[in-house]
């Protein structure tokens, strides 16, 4: 036998694992239909549905926008629409300022292999525990309101933004701190000219992505009590009064459009 | 001046990389080390400034003995010698300005560096070091967007920056091509001269070390089996250094 073949024999045998993966997955989706009964007469509803949802875009109600009847404007749909923005700006900044210490504490360069698993159990254990389930935690300990939003945004943030960051800290270049020790910087002065420089452009780009995804589960978070514009949702779609639901929706996707833009041309001026 | 008495290291792993090495290198010399890769060169240089601690025996820098100096007098130490690594080793996302700016952290408390405040006469500086290094047009470009000969000589003007008497600089030229590796090597002929500034370097090629240096330092593991003058190096020492004949490519530093 050729060395080729030799080495080809010693190749990991990727088939048996891809093949697990699929019968596991297909194992997964017959249970679930499985599961699930399916109610004809619901069915036959779904296109009168839809039919009605963009029939809501043909008449939206502009005035909503700036308020309903007997509410006006500090309810009004661009109020709320602030309201969730806000909630997604303070609470990724939250999490961003909590992921920090939790970052160091997941860095292997920093605190070593060992205690960093540590660290690492604990971010894990963020990023799975459900959002929606935290939501429903603080609302029913903090009621209802933005400040509950900021708290389960801000720590459900925690888990990526303290991974990503860890991941930073641990990809950084020691060669120019290297350098500046031989220069004869200090502690602080190594930080702040070796270790800041390569990592904040960096954690900023992060949580600019992070502001993305938090502006949207905001709207959503809202919807259960924790502020902003999500309460709409909840209050107009039972029953549902597609005009504004339509206005709602444009006035999200508009939000989350602006937001979208503005993050990533700046994160594309920070790489 | 740096005297070196009875110096030896031996590092946690038990590895002996200096083993007793005694010398004198005087103010203003261009001063080459040289051989075999695991000799040791760069454990003595790093010595120098205390990159490196040493086991034992005492190292003098303007006759002090540095081996007992820590904190504040260590960083003192430190910011009047320039330091030059094989990969430059410059905080990539910063401009070029703030990274030669570097170079005077250590003559500054805390607080002020730590807002990047500082005086006009060290901004006045940097500028007169890059410009001295023919890289004043780079000033406010990011120093990963230069080639690899202009980032040396950006970490160049930071050491110039520091005002040193001393730099010391570890295979400056090995990640560079032929031609960069001439004009970097002309740029510290040129600080040796102009600046006074003493030069200790190690070298990969032994043609570059004896065109430009005035005294070779030969180190075989650990021992310094050669201390002269340029002129004096021949084949037979070149033997002694590197254990065996170089070929002509490497002599020749191909
Ligand atoms: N940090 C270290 N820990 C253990 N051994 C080291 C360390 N640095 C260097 N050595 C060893 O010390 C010897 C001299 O290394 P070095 O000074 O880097 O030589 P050179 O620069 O001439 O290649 C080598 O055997 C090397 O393996
Ligand atoms: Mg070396």
């Amino acid at each position: 036998m050729k060395n080729s073949e030799k080495a080809l024999k010693k190749l990991p045998k990727k088939w048996i694992i891809n093949l697990i993966f699929t019968v596991a997955l297909i194992a997964l989706v017959i249970y679930t239909l499985e599961g699930s009964t399916i109610n004809p007469l619901r069915v036959k509803q779904i296109p009168f549905i839809i039919a009605a949802f963009f029939r809501g875009f043909a008449d939206i109600l502009w005035p909503a926008l700036f308020g309903f009847d007997g509410y006006q404007f500090n309810e009004s749909i661009i109020y709320l629409a602030l309201q969730t923005l806000s909630i997604g700006f303070f609470g990724t900044l939250l999490g961003a300022i909590l992921a920090i210490p939790v970052a160091f504490l997941a860095s292997r360069n920093i605190v070593g292999k060992h205690l960093a698993k540590v660290g690492s159990v604990l971010l894990v254990i963020i990023r799975v525990f459900p959002e929606i389930i935290l939501a429903y935690i603080l609302v029913k300990g903090l009621g209802i309101g933005s400040i509950t939003g900021i708290l389960v945004i801000g720590i459900h943030s925690v888990g990526m933004l303290g991974k990503l960051f860890a991941e930073t800290i641990d990809e950084m270049d020691r060669s120019s701190i290297e350098a500046l020790e031989a220069v004869g910087a200090n502690g602080l002065q190594k930080v702040r000219y070796g270790i800041l420089p390569q990592i904040l452009p960096l954690m900023t780009s992060i949580t600019l992505y992070r502001l993305d995804i938090n502006v949207r589960s905001a709207t959503v978070l809202g919807a259960i009590g924790a502020g902003g514009l999500g309460v709409l949702l909840t209050v107009f779609s039972d029953p549902p009064a597609w005009d504004i639901l339509a206005t709602i929706m444009v006035a999200i996707m508009a939000m989350v459009m602006i937001v979208d833009t503005v993050s990533s041309k700046l994160r594309e001026k920070l790489i | 001046m740096i005297r070196f008495v009875d110096v030896q290291k031996t590092y946690s792993n038990g590895v002996q990389a200096l083993k007793g090495v005694n010398l004198q290198i005087n103010d203003g010399e261009f001063v080459a080390i040289i051989g075999l890769s695991g000799a040791g060169k760069s454990t003595l240089l790093r010595s120098i400034n205390k990159m490196i601690p040493i086991t034992s025996g005492q190292l003098y820098i303007d006759d002090i003995e540095i081996s007992s100096i820590r904190g504040k007098a260590l960083r003192y130490l430190r910011r009047s010698i320039g330091m030059i690594f094989q990969s430059f080793n410059l905080v990539k996302r910063m401009s070029v300005y703030n990274n030669v700016l570097t170079g005077r952290v250590g003559y500054h408390s805390t607080f002020p560096t730590l807002f990047g405040l500082f005086p006009r006469e060290d901004k006045i500086l940097a500028l007169d070091s890059l410009d001295a290094l023919g890289i004043l047009d780079k000033a406010f470009t990011r120093a990963d967007q230069l080639s690899g000969g202009q980032q040396q000589r950006v970490a160049l003007a930071r050491a110039l920056t520091q005002k040193p008497k001393l730099i010391l600089a570890d295979e400056p030229v090995a990640s560079l091509d032929p031609i960069t590796t001439v004009q970097v090597m002309d740029d510290f002929a040129r600080i040796n001269k102009d600046f006074g500034i003493t030069i200790v370097a190690n070298m990969h090629h032994v043609d570059l070390a004896l065109k430009y240096a005035t005294r070779i330092i030969g180190i075989r593991d650990g021992i310094v089996v050669f201390d002269g003058l340029s002129s004096e190096v021949n084949e037979q020492i070149l033997v002694e250094v590197y254990g065996r004949t170089l070929k002509h490519n490497e002599v020749l530093g191909e």
